[in-house]
């Protein structure tokens, strides 16, 4: 019986799609039996990020009204065999599929999968309950950002209302030398306010904008800062137990050279 | 063993606590205990709290004071072995100016106004972090034992009592009960509103609290200042 986990933040934009191709990578490339579900009717992406967006011909909605077998919904990843996405449909809208025909669909697929990862729309209406309904645990993606935080906090508490108690949180974004300079919430300061469990802190990565435009997800890349993150969060899923990993600034010359003088005062 | 009974002495009625119960739970015990001794109680009304070996903090007596009251009882006083061994005289709560009025202590002047808010005698206890979007309203005393978030609200008839970080929007004395007060360990709300005077957080400030505060109305004011 493998595990159900939806990703999830309220708030758009924040990398929850992002966090599903990558982690859902990186699982895969671990040898684990994986399969990704994009519940954002309407608005698919995840097919993109991970470059099949070529071979859909069934998405979710017809699997889930019977249109078609929810095999044949599901796509072979090109990197890894034994990882399968299933899109979203394009045309409909969130009201195409309903809470118990989600559950029915991530029950059959646990029977199969070790693990389902669900990739969230934005917002806290029926596209939200829809990707909630089967899943068993759920992880947060916020930014540090006051409204990214603020929605992830109403977006636990929705979370917990429904009976999945206890997610957890990533912390996508994260840009370090703002928060020394005291520009950008700390790590230490969101936990404060959510109260929740840290999964992971994804730093802030050029590579990232270029890996997900070529549909190559950054956690295979072994010189991406962000790709570290994301194997750590993947090691941390899989219950293995990986220290945070500290982002510190690099000073350059000068400053380490100012350093030096006022120690010398 | 976890107990919580009463006595009666020379110097009145204690409730003896023998507990290493949470806070929180305690709180239950005690609610549970008062009630089922309404009889044997009668209308002994001021109690003492003998804590034994457990120290209770300012916050928790505070809360407990407050808890009691809204079961129309009253503290006398705290008394605990804990502290004993250091200071042989049993430690007082202090109050701000007024206050001690209002959540105990000689409470004749002004108990009659309170007993109107708390002629049910209800409290309500809530053990969980109120979140952005959730609400809580409640005909009675609220005490909160977690964060009330950015984003939530709650509101009381009687004292909110935030025994975490408060970040939210919080109405105590509902319905204008003037008497009511707003206390957290950390007040940092966004809005706070008493009977029916708003405040708001300053526009071009971050707040900052690194002690217990509490919030009234005084000469028609909302006032916010230390507890201890």
């Amino acid at each position: 019986m493998g595990k159900v986990l939806v990703i999830t933040s309220g708030k758009g934009g924040v990398g929850k799609t992002t966090t599903v191709a990558n982690i859902g990578t990186g699982l895969a490339a671990l040898g684990n039996k994986v399969v990704l579900l994009d519940t954002d009717i309407g608005l698919r992406n995840l097919d993109v990020v991970m470059g099949l967006e070529n071979r859909i011909v069934y998405d979710i909605v017809d699997a889930a009204t019977g249109q078609c077998k929810l095999k044949q919904a599901m796509i072979k990843d090109k990197r890894f065999e034994n990882m399968y996405l299933i899109p979203a449909a394009q045309t409909k809208d969130k009201n195409a599929v309903n809470e118990s025909q989600m559950k029915a669909i991530c029950e059959e697929l646990r029977e199969e999968f070790d693990y389902v990862l669900i990739d969230c729309p934005a917002g806290i209406e029926q596209g939200f309950k829809n990707a909630i309904a089967g899943a068993d645990a759920a992880i947060v993606v916020t930014n540090p950002e006051v409204s990214a935080v603020r929605d992830a906090d109403r977006i636990i508490g929705l979370l917990e209302a429904n009976g999945l108690n206890e997610p957890k949180l990533i912390i996508n974004r994260m840009r370090a030398n703002m928060v020394k300079q005291g520009d950008m919430m700390g790590v230490d300061d969101m936990l404060e306010i959510l109260a929740v469990k840290l999964l992971g802190v994804v730093p802030e990565d050029d590579n990232i904008v270029i890996s997900t435009n070529r549909g190559e997800p950054a956690v295979l890349d072994q010189k991406s800062q962000a790709g570290q993150a994301y194997r750590n969060i993947v090691q941390r899923i899989l219950g293995n137990n990986v220290p945070i990993m500290q982002m510190d600034v690099e000073e350059g010359f000068i400053s380490k050279l100012l350093k030096l003088f006022k120690k010398g005062n | 063993m976890e107990s919580v009974v009463f006595k009666g002495s020379r110097r009145g009625i204690s409730m003896v606590i023998d507990s290493e119960l949470n806070f929180e739970d305690l709180c239950m015990l005690i609610k549970q205990k008062l009630l089922q001794a309404k009889d044997f109680l009668g209308d002994r009304k001021k109690l003492i709290i003998n804590s034994n070996e457990r120290l209770l903090s300012e916050g928790e007596q505070l809360a407990l004071k407050i808890l009691l009251l809204s079961l129309d009882y009253e503290v006398e006083e705290f008394i605990s072995t804990a502290e004993k061994a250091q200071d042989e005289e049993p430690i007082e709560i202090k109050l701000p100016e007024g206050l001690e009025g209002r959540l105990g202590g000689n409470l004749s002047s002004q108990k009659e106004k309170l007993e109107t808010y708390y002629a049910d005698g209800s409290t309500l206890i809530i053990r969980k972090n109120i979140r952005s979007g959730q609400s809580i309203d409640f005909d009675g005393t609220l005490i909160i034992f977690g964060d009330v978030n950015a984003g939530a609200e709650i509101r009381a008839t009687g004292h909110i009592l935030v025994m975490g970080t408060m970040r939210g929007l919080a109405h105590a004395g509902f319905g204008n009960n003037e008497e009511a007060v707003v206390y957290a360990n950390r007040l940092l709300p966004v809005q706070l509103r008493i009977a029916d005077l708003i405040a708001r957080a300053p526009d071009n400030e971050e707040m900052e609290s690194d002690k217990p505060e509490i919030a009234r109305i005084s000469d028609g004011n909302l006032l916010i200042e230390g507890v201890f």
